[in-house]
Parts: structure tokens; C-alpha cells; sequence
């Protein structure tokens, strides 16, 4: 803490360069900057509370609160006295006052708010300003006297619980006070016991001189919480060995594959292959490799390049195939299934062309149709199914099946590298790095994004490489990509899949991680421009590379690989250190899992991610998105932003709010109040909008403070609506009302729909309302809680509202699916227990 | 002062479910933050409240962090200037910063001035009577040492804007303290 950092400051000398007065004002300040006091015991006692919250937070997956105020009760400090309360706690405090860690553990006794010099006291409670309580814990007193046990009853009448909730009490013993919740307490609320000072006495006749208060707060319910689901865990089986610098793909009849490492060492990332093949059979078997198997004993598992065989597919409850038995770089299946290419490596280095039937039979080299040998090929696809496309150190070639003739595309500078070269699965299309294309500079990278004006000398070829190209900005409507100079371009090599008008450069693609979908359809990039907050994911048809959108919740971690699935709507991503996630376009994520991949593939259709990892050729299973019902399916994937909207408002994570904020949206950053702690998500209704407007998902959710020692807690009740543009979920409306202290009556926690069963001969649905406060039940009428649509009629229940306490759940049932539009209204009738009421009706919308 | 960022890295990936990990965390960055918070509140309790608040809610939202591109303790830098931004609104200043300079002998150069701590605690009593994103920026550069771009990360401005805001910011510091000049240097 003492530390003192006075050495020169670069910057500040950059910043007063033509100030030197200035300077030297700034550099006197900052070595005269004051050191700050520090109680010696207050690091470890907050660490060791850290330590305590963290076990239970980081373990269960709840998160925590603000917890008790852990700051040293040190009695030779009078601020600390006078901070914790009146005198008489502070005798507490010094008789508590020992080690560090003892001085934490006593805390909770401080906090009561007390006053009772050298009178009766509670002394500790289990719940004192605790922030994560399990909604079925007792709270119990601990009195500093025996006390007075007769009075059970007259105790119980003068407790009082906000939120109202329903107890009994019992003595443990003579000094310690249990109450018990009769139903569970409402999960992610915070709650205030308040013990009346006249309500409690001591076996000698002593009261409390004031009020004891506690408060606490109960540990969130899954289903409230702010934060979107955790992702599912992808479900991987290995089914056989690979090199760990193996390539994965998918062969004949949808079999995954691996390529041989040491084959692979200049094959650029790429997207899957098989784009064609036949439909993909079930799940591979776990571990089909059997030990008797060459493919056991392959180099392949013991990742020695030098001995290592060529490719090899695992058919579905079959033995492995080898398709070839010299190392190969890649492989590709033709559009009809029916014949397999291997780019080849032989053992001096270079490279053939072997396209052999689906079952490994009938190998024929062709390419290089004669001498001399051809160089290394790093990357080939199918061009319809009698022509091969195909990179090799030197440029782009193409060969013809029916003659074996074949034909330069494109040439890469002598400064290339080829290294980076992504060519779509179809043939049609290639990705280039800046550095292999003429004219360009090396991979340096820019600092500064600059429009690139420079026109680059892109070869002309035969086949379609346009001579001239100009790069332009690409936009979505939330942001604007600047290429650079270092970053690659978009290339047409074939006529196949139609033509790209001109050749784009792909704005921040100089990442290189760069994948086309299985259909050649899209493209997308990890975005690497120096404006990126964060790292970010784009994609674009290539049919229209201008036509830019960013993938919503792309992971921030480092990207180092890349796939897309069919038609782009899927993306794995390979992270750095480590990680696999699986995302739709739109956000949501289906699955994700720690191991450390580079070489990502989906399966024909989608429904597979073959990934190496550790030693083994993997494939996961990828889950469909939740929401599935076409009446549903048009919001999917904005729960999941909403949910990462509020996460963002608790955390006060500007730059994710702003991410998640529409372009000429109200600022969220300056509309959220700053000192959020919670925050859930209490009803949401999606309505399928215009043509013009789009689907549109209205959500009322609850930003809380929770209460400290000085002040009350408060809450407001936000109304977010968010949209579509370009392509992803984003918040294009906010109102956050000024925060309100709680006060009394009862809360909405949350509102959800059950839609009608499938077939039902009497369909109806239901609406839940779950309260934070023990009802009432006569309060529940018609009167004061209902649906009525967005014109403000009623809507006709099926039942009266039925009430559950134990669940604090009031169901309201209508006939057929609740109409867009509809509201719940909580009218000011309604009651809790000790009569409190809503202090306004308030209105959640629900619907389809 | 600074973890090896691939370390780092890998720290907080653990501590999103290793409390242990969190823990190294805190021990590493304890300093930084108290020090922060010391800096701009001036007070012992409220740099101990305000240090309490920030590593509590660190941990609550550490599940849902995610890595930025900048150092671990940008994002705890942030959560400070909200915690402290939070405790002003609660407790306006108890001293009058007029007071305090109304003692100020206008007539030796400020330079000069600051090196008595007694100067020098006028000198940060001016720094704190700056706009709120002005005493931000100077906190952070001048008592941090941060990087103009780290600063930015953290108060959610462009570098340039942090240029600006410490350059303003000085120069208030300057008019606050009654001097209108440097010694030497014309307005």
C-alpha cells in the first residue's frame, strides 16, 4: 500500500508537452498523490467474508448480495463506534474485537439496530444481513438474558415480517428466540423482522429499549434470476484418436473425420467441407475405435506427425476407414456423396489430388497430372461434382474431373502466405488474407481503421476474379465497419452459387478467423477493428457482403476458431484458452463445454459439431433452441438478451448496455440508477408486430436496492421493450421510474403463461402471478387482480382465481390462449395478511 | 503491480466458481482499489465501506463477467467509480472546500506549493472539488498511474475524451488554487 510510483509518466508528458507549467503541476501532484490509512485487520477480515460468500455463491450458482458490513469493529477507533450504531453496541463491539477473523465472525451482532447499554439485547441473529438465505431457514434470536417464555402469544402478535409472511415462534431456549416461516419465503426478496422493544421481556422484567430490527434478503429462485440460463453442457463422445493438430470433418454418409496433424500444419482455419454429402446417420458411437484396430495403435493418437497415417472417417457402429494412407490436409466430399478428395502430402513435401470412391476404393490421383510434382494443397472443395477447387502455396488452382485439366484461379504475391486462405465448401467463394492479395502489404496490423481508398491489384484470372476493387464501408444499422489495409477480402472464384459483384474486403476480418456455412451462403469473422469494444462476431450473405450484421452475444473471450452451420444460423467458436460454445445467430446458446478446440465442423445438417480436442476426434450433439412453438418462435432469443440487458443494469456494465441499446434508443447507461444490487426480469409479452415493425417483446422488470443500516430498501419497475434490427435483439425502449422505497403491501415477483395443451378438446391457459407476501385469500377477487387486453377490457376468467399460500401463486384461468396484448392488472384491493396494500394498481403484460 | 495478463486470464476464468481463485484476486488487487477509493473519499471508513461494496459486488456479478480486451481491474476500477459515485450522493462533503482555500498564499508558484503535504492535501482538496468526471479522470491518472486508454475502458470514454477531461482538470485545479499562471507560463 505504500508503494509509490514516481516514475515518469510518458503520458502526462505527451498531454502538457506545450504546457510545461502544467507539467510540472500534474507530476507534483501525482508524486505528493496521499497514501492512504489503512486498519491493518481490514484486508483479512474482508477477505475472509469475501472467502465465506464466495464458497457459497460460486458453488450453488447463487449469486450473492452486499453482505454484512465486515469493516473491523475496532474499539480504540471511535468512527467505528459511531458508525455501527449508539453507544451500547459498542461494548459488544470491543468484547467481540480478537483476531481478524473473529472480528468478521461477530459482525452480524454489530449490524442489529439495538440500543440497549447495558440492558437486554439481541444479540445475534443467523440472518443478519445475510443476502442469500434459504427461503425454508428458521431466523432466530439470540437474546444477551434469559428471557421470559410465557408470553409465546403476545410475542407472536407483536413480530412483524416485511414482506407480510406467517409464522410461529417458539423459545429454544431461554435465550434464544425461533421464528419459523409457515410457507417458504419468497425466493430473491428482502425481507425485515422487527421485534417491538415491549413485546420481549427478560426473566427479571427487563425490556428492549428500542425496536430491534434485522434484515436480510433470501437467495434468488432459478427462475428469477436476471442472469440468462447457464449454457447446457454440450453432451461429446469420442469416437476415435486424432492428432491434436488434426482437422475435423465430415466424409461419406455424414461419418466424422479427422485429417492427420502433421499433414495440417499450413491448412488455414476452415469451415466445414462436406457440405453435400448424404444425410449424416445417428450419433457416432462413443469410443468406436476398437483396441484391436490399427487406428488404436495409429500415430494418429500418439500425435507423432512423422509416422502418422492419412485421414479417417468412424462410421456410425462401424470400423474405422482410412481413406488414405499418406498424410492428408483435407478432404471433401463431392455435392452427390459419392466420391472423396484428399489433399494428399507426400513424403518430400509435395502435393496430389486423390478423389477415391465413398468406401476409400478406387484412388486416382487427379492432380498434377504429370510431372513436375504439384506443391502442398492446404485447403480443396467441390465445384459441382466434377471439378476440383484447390489452394496450394502458390494461388488458387481449379481441376477438371473429365480431363484432368487444370487451371490457375488466382496467384498469390510472392509475399503471400496462404497460410490464411478459407474457401468455401462450394468452391465459389475464398477468403484472402490481406497478404495474399497483389498489391497489398504484408500482415502488418493498422492501428487505426482508415477507409481503404488504395485500390488493390487483384490478379485477374479466367475465372471471375475481378480485376479492380474498391473498399467501402459495410454497415448494420447499429454500427458502421471500417476495413483496414490488413484486412482480407472476399473472392469469387467459380460461377457456381452466383457471383460477388466485386471483390469486398471484410471490415476487421485481419483476425483470420474466418468461416463460410456449410451451404456457402454466408460468411462470417471474428471482427479484429481497433473501435471493437469487445470482441465481436459478423456475418454476412455472400450473395451481398455488404450486408453486415453483428452476431448478438458472440463470446468476449479470445475467438480462435470458427464455424458456421448450413445456412449461418448456428456458430461454434472455439475459444482461447479454452472452450467450445454453440450460439444461434440470434444469441441464444445451445451448449458449451471447457475443451480446448481449434478445429470446429458441423455435420451436413447441423445437428453435430465434430471438434478435436485433447487427443480425440469429439462429437456433440447440437440442442435446438428452447423456444420452439411458432407462436413463441419470433421472439427467440430476446429472453436471452433481456436477460442480459438487466444483468448488465445490476452490474453496471456501461459497454454491455450500450451493446444491447438500439442506435437512437434512450441511453440505458444514464437511465439505470447507479446503485442497482438486484434485478430480474417479472413478466414479458411478445407480439409478432408489422411487416414494417417486427416482432417486439415487452418486459416488465424490477430493479431493487436493497437496504443498508441508513437507509430503506427501493425499487423500481422498468418497462423495456426491445426489437429487431439487423437481425439481432436490441432494446429500442426504455422507461425506468425513479426508485421508490418499498414500503409495505404485496409485490409481484413474476407473471408467466401456460399455453393451452396440444389437442386439448377444451383448451385454456393460465396465468400465474407469484407475490413476495403471504395473501389475504379474500382479498383475491375479481376486484383486485385481472386481465384485461391492451384496449382495456376484461377478459373473461374460466374460474375465480385460485390462491396457492404455500407458493404465494395466484392462477387465473382463460379460455384458449391469452390474447396478445394482455395485462395483468394488480388493483390496490388486494391484501396481504397484516393489510397491507399495493400502494398503486400496477400492470405486467403477458400474452403469447 | 500487474498480473501476467495470460495468468490473469485464467485467474478470473477460475474465480467465476473457485472462491480460492477470487481470493488471489482480491489479495492482488486490494491495494489498487482501497487506494482508489482512499483517494477519492478521503476518509478511512468510507474507503473501507466503498472497497467492501466493490469486491462484494465483483463476486455477485463475477459469473457473468467477461473479459474485455482490458485488465481485470478496469472492471473493478468501474465498479469503484460507481460505489464512490453512490457514496457521494449519500454523504455530501463535510468540509467546505472555500475554507480550505482561503488560506492559499496565491502569490508563491502552485509547483512549489504542492510539495508540503499541507499544500498537497490543498492541491487533492481542489482535485475533489472538480466536476465529477473531471475528478474521476484526474484520480485514476494522477493517483493510479492508469493508461489514458484504460481510463477510458473504465468511465466508458474514448482516450481522447480522457485527454480532455485531465486536461481540464488541471487546468481547474490551477484557477481553484488562485493562481492564474504558472510561474513563466502566460494563460
Amino acid at each position: 500500500m505504500s508503494e509509490r510510483r514516481d516514475r515518469y509518466d510518458p503520458e502526462l508528458a505527451e498531454l502538457f508537452g506545450d504546457e510545461p507549467g502544467l507539467l510540472e503541476l500534474a507530476q507534483r501532484v501525482r508524486e505528493s498523490r496521499p497514501e492512504p490509512d489503512l486498519d491493518p485487520r481490514f484486508p483479512a477480515i474482508l477477505r475472509a467474508r469475501l472467502m465465506e460468500e464466495a464458497r457459497t455463491a460460486l458453488t450453488t450458482g447463487h449469486a450473492s448480495r452486499p453482505a454484512v458490513d465486515v469493516r473491523p469493529a475496532a474499539a480504540p477507533r471511535c468512527r467505528f463506534r459511531a458508525r455501527f450504531g449508539p453507544r451500547g453496541l459498542a461494548a459488544w463491539g470491543t468484547l467481540a474485537v480478537g483476531a481478524a477473523v473473529a472480528a468478521a465472525a461477530v459482525v452480524a451482532i454489530l449490524s442489529l439496530r439495538a440500543p440497549t447499554p447495558g440492558g437486554l439485547a439481541v444479540v445475534a441473529s443467523n440472518v443478519s444481513h445475510q443476502q442469500a438465505v434459504d427461503p425454508h431457514q428458521a431466523i432466530t434470536l439470540s437474546f444477551n438474558q434469559p428471557m421470559d417464555e410465557q408470553n409465546q402469544q403476545s410475542v407472536l402478535a407483536a413480530v412483524k415480517i416485511q414482506p407480510a409472511t406467517q409464522v410461529t415462534i417458539a423459545w429454544k431456549t431461554p435465550e434464544t428466540l425461533v421464528i419459523t416461516p409457515v410457507h417458504p419465503l419468497a425466493a430473491d426478496t428482502d425481507y425485515q423482522v422487527t421485534i417491538p422493544k415491549t413485546s420481549v421481556q427478560s426473566q427479571d422484567g427487563q425490556t428492549l429499549n428500542a425496536d430491534v430490527t434485522i434484515d436480510f434478503g433470501t437467495q434468488p429462485a432459478a427462475t428469477l434470476s436476471p442472469s440468462a440460463s447457464p449454457a447446457p453442457v454440450l453432451e461429446a463422445a469420442a469416437v476415435g484418436p486424432a492428432a491434436s493438430d488434426g482437422q475435423a470433418f465430415w466424409g461419406p454418409a455424414g461419418a466424422p473425420g479427422v485429417t492427420d496433424g502433421s499433414a495440417v500444419q499450413t491448412t488455414p482455419v476452415t469451415a466445414p467441407s462436406a457440405t453435400a454429402s448424404a444425410s449424416p446417420t445417428g450419433s457416432p458411437t462413443p469410443s468406436a475405435t476398437p483396441a484391436s484396430s490399427p487406428l488404436a495403435s495409429s500415430p494418429a493418437s500418439s500425435a507423432t506427425p512423422a509416422a502418422a497415417a492419412g485421414a479417417v472417417v468412424f462410421p456410425d457402429g462401424q470400423a474405422p476407414v482410412a481413406l488414405s494412407s499418406m498424410p492428408a490436409a483435407a478432404v471433401a466430399v463431392s455435392p452427390d456423396g459419392f466420391n472423396v478428395a484428399l489433399a494428399v502430402t507426400e513424403p518430400d513435401g509435395s502435393g496430389q489430388i486423390v478423389v477415391e470412391g465413398d468406401d476409400g476404393s478406387q484412388a486416382n490421383q487427379v492432380w498434377p497430372s504429370g510431372s513436375p510434382p504439384g506443391s502442398a494443397v492446404t485447403a480443396l472443395a467441390w465445384d459441382g461434382n466434377n471439378r476440383i477447387v484447390f489452394v496450394t502455396s502458390q494461388g488458387i488452382d481449379a481441376v477438371n474431373l473429365s480431363n484432368e485439366h487444370s487451371e490457375q484461379l488466382y496467384a498469390f504475391p510472392s509475399a503471400g502466405t496462404a497460410s490464411g486462405v478459407v474457401l468455401a465448401p462450394n468452391g465459389g467463394y475464398a477468403f484472402l488474407p490481406a497478404s495474399d492479395v497483389a498489391g497489398q502489404p504484408g500482415p502488418t496490423s493498422t492501428a487505426t481503421p482508415a477507409p481503404a481508398t488504395a485500390t488493390p491489384t487483384l490478379t485477374p484470372t479466367p475465372s471471375g476474379v475481378s480485376a479492380s476493387a474498391s473498399a467501402s464501408p459495410v454497415a448494420t444499422p447499429s454500427a458502421t465497419y471500417i476495413p483496414s489495409a490488413a484486412d482480407g477480402w472476399l473472392v469469387t472464384l467459380a460461377t457456381a452459387g452466383g457471383q460477388i459483384p466485386s471483390p469486398t474486403q471484410l471490415a476487421g476480418s485481419s483476425s483470420g478467423v474466418v468461416a463460410f456455412s456449410g451451404a456457402s451462403d454466408e460468411v462470417g469473422w471474428v471482427y479484429a477493428g481497433d473501435e471493437a469494444e469487445v470482441p465481436s462476431v459478423l456475418e454476412a450473405p455472400v450473395s451481398d457482403p455488404s450486408a453486415v450484421a453483428q452476431v448478438p452475444g458472440a463470446p468476449t473471450e479470445s475467438i480462435e476458431a470458427l464455424a458456421l452451420d448450413t445456412h449461418g444460423a448456428t456458430l461454434a467458436y472455439g475459444l482461447d484458452p479454452g472452450g467450445i460454445e454453440i450460439e444461434t445467430a440470434t444469441g441464444v446458446v445451445l451448449g458449451s463445454t471447457a475443451d480446448v478446440a481449434r478445429s470446429l465442423a458441423f455435420s451436413p445438417d447441423g445437428t453435430q459439431l465434430a471438434f478435436v480436442a485433447a487427443g480425440s476426434l469429439d462429437v456433440a450433439e447440437v440442442q435446438p433452441g428452447s423456444t420452439t412453438s411458432p407462436a413463441t418462435s419470433v421472439c427467440q432469443g430476446a429472453d436471452q438478451v433481456l436477460s442480459r440487458f438487466v444483468g448488465d443494469q445490476v452490474s453496471h456494465d456501461q459497454a454491455g448496455l450500450a451493446a444491447l441499446t438500439a442506435p437512437g434508443a434512450s441511453s440505458a447507461v444514464q437511465l439505470t440508477p447507479a446503485d442497482i444490487d438486484r434485478g430480474y426480469v417479472i413478466s414479458s409479452e411478445c407480439t409478432g408486430g408489422s411487416a414494417a415493425s417486427g416482432p417486439t417483446l415487452t418486459a416488465s422488470a424490477r430493479l431493487i436496492v436493497d437496504p443498508t443500516r441508513t437507509s430503506a430498501g427501493r425499487l423500481t419497475d422498468e418497462t423495456v421493450v426491445l426489437g429487431q434490427s439487423g437481425g439481432q435483439w436490441l432494446v429500442t425502449g426504455l422507461s425506468v421510474p425513479p426508485l421508490r422505497v418499498q414500503g409495505s403491501g404485496p409485490h409481484v415477483l413474476s407473471v408467466s403463461v401456460t399455453p393451452p395443451a396440444k389437442g386439448a378438446l377444451n383448451p385454456e391457459s393460465a396465468v400465474t402471478i407469484t407475490f413476495d407476501s403471504d395473501l389475504d385469500p379474500s382479498s383475491v377477487t375479481p376486484g383486485s387482480l385481472w386481465l384485461e387486453t391492451s384496449g382495456g377490457q376484461t377478459i373473461p376468467l374460466l374460474d375465480q382465481a385460485a390462491y396457492d399460500p404455500d407458493t404465494r401463486k395466484v392462477t387465473l384461468t382463460v379460455s384458449g390462449a391469452v390474447p396478445a396484448g394482455t395485462e395483468v392488472v394488480v388493483g390496490t384491493a388486494i391484501s396481504d395478511i397484516d393489510g397491507g396494500h399495493p400502494p398503486a394498481q400496477v400492470l405486467y403484460p403477458v400474452g403469447s | 503491480m500487474t498480473l501476467p495478463r495470460a495468468y490473469e486470464d485464467q485467474l478470473v476464468e477460475r474465480a467465476k466458481s473457485d472462491a480460492d481463485a477470487f481470493g488471489e484476486l482480491y489479495d492482488h488487487y486490494f491495494g489498487q482499489i482501497y487506494r482508489f477509493a482512499y483517494s477519492r473519499t478521503r476518509d478511512q471508513d468510507a474507503a473501507e465501506e466503498v472497497t467492501q461494496e466493490v469486491f462484494m459486488k465483483a463476486l455477485r456479478a463475477m459469473p457473468r463477467y467477461r473479459p474485455s480486451g482490458h485488465p481485470f481491474s478496469s472492471w473493478l476500477y468501474q465498479i469503484s467509480a460507481n460505489a464512490i459515485a453512490d457514496h457521494f450522493r449519500q454523504r455530501r462533503p463535510q468540509a467546505s472546500l472555500d475554507a480550505a482555500l482561503e488560506i492559499v498564499d496565491p502569490a508563491r508558484p502552485v509547483a512549489e506549493r504542492v510539495v508540503e503535504s499541507a499544500e498537497a492535501a490543498r492541491v487533492w482538496a481542489a482535485i475533489d472539488s472538480l466536476p465529477e468526471q473531471q475528478r474521476t479522470a484526474m484520480t485514476l491518472k494522477l493517483g493510479e498511474d492508469l493508461k489514458l486508454a484504460q481510463i477510458g475502458e473504465i468511465m466508458g470514454k474514448s482516450e481522447g475524451a480522457v485527454k480532455l477531461l485531465v486536461h481540464r482538470g488541471m487546468i481547474g485545479v490551477r484557477q481553484r488554487l488562485g493562481v492564474s499562471a504558472i510561474a513563466g507560463e502566460p494563460l
